[in-house]
């Protein structure tokens, strides 16, 4: 058994590994004094744009919450405006008594 | 009376990330120079794909560039465990969006080393079987072989990486290798005594 788990392992072992391109510390060393010193060069607004940027693109990987917050805010969204009659019945009613009292009630001619 | 020079070489990781915290450019070019290496195998061993593992490892140190504030001295986790954290993540969020990542390199490589195409084939089959059953295994279990078989890590490191238990990790690392074991076996690379097999085209 211990023959055949050495064997195993040695077959585990022998998983290649292809080379990293030499370069690969040198882009990204690159890449962060870059960054560094295009947010240094920004403006206000390019500044505003970049945040944006980035909060959609961080979007791409929080699928799962993203479609639950936004359910969420639609159902908070359709219980404030879902019911788009501002003037209720009754109070319509109200108000044509109302109008019809004062049209009709005669105060001795004070109005 | 002048400042002295920081001997950035000379660091900790430790002491090192709290330069960068400050936005240290010289700091982080040595963890760079430091860890690229090491952090691309792992990154390599998660995706089986040359260019995804340097995208992951160049994203993961970009992200700790743009957002230092994520690396928490005061936890007494080590920079190295913790950044195995941060490249095991970025590694499951690229093949997440990569729908249809490519798999392994195996078959893309050539060689010029004299062997025969017949010697190429068998080993770039064998090569082939091992990875493509090492990526059909479930992220955790890929995982924690990755870490504790591959990069070195003590069972207590891996599984402060992976955030579980070492039993936890334990039982992950047998699944991983029984797992492994049962495809090579399907793919006719082991047989039931585990020795592996010659695959090699009418032999």
């Amino acid at each position: 058994m211990d023959d055949n788990n050495r064997e195993f392992n040695e077959i585990l072992a022998s998983r290649v590994l292809p080379p990293m391109r030499s370069n690969l510390e040198h882009r990204i060393i690159t890449a962060a004094h870059a960054g560094r010193v295009a947010r240094q060069e920004r403006g206000f607004w390019a500044g505003v744009q970049a945040v944006w940027d980035e909060f959609f693109d961080d979007l791409l990987i929080p699928l799962p919450k993203v479609s639950m917050v936004l359910l969420l805010l639609f159902a908070l969204m359709l219980g404030v405006y879902g019911d788009l009659s501002f003037v209720s019945d009754s109070g319509a009613e109200d108000m044509a008594l109302y109008m019809d009292f004062a049209n009709n009630a005669g105060f001795g001619g004070a109005l | 009376m002048g400042v002295s020079p920081i001997h950035y070489e000379e660091l900790s990781d430790e002491s090192l990330m709290d330069l960068v915290v400050k936005s240290d450019h010289e700091a982080f070019s040595v963890i760079v120079t430091r860890y690229t290496k090491m952090f691309y195998v792992a990154a390599y061993r998660s995706c089986g794909s040359q260019d995804m593992a340097e995208d992951i490892v160049q994203d993961a140190f970009l992200k700790l560039w743009k957002r230092p504030e994520i690396w928490d001295a005061s936890r007494g986790a080590k920079f190295t465990t913790w950044f195995y954290r941060v490249v095991t993540n970025q590694a499951i969020d690229h093949m997440r969006k990569v729908k249809n990542t490519k798999g392994s390199d195996v078959l893309d490589r050539m060689t010029d080393q004299g062997e025969s195409a017949l010697d190429l084939l068998e080993r770039s089959q064998q090569e082939n079987f091992l990875e493509s059953a090492v990526q059909s295994l479930p992220e955790r279990q890929k995982t924690a072989l990755n870490l504790c078989f591959y990069e070195g890590l003590s069972n207590k490191e891996a599984a402060e990486v992976m955030e579980v238990s070492v039993k936890g990790l334990e039982s992950l690392l047998m699944r991983a290798k029984a797992g492994l074991k049962a495809v090579l076996i399907r793919q006719g690379v082991l047989d039931e005594g585990e020795n592996m097999k010659e695959v090699v085209h009418g032999r």
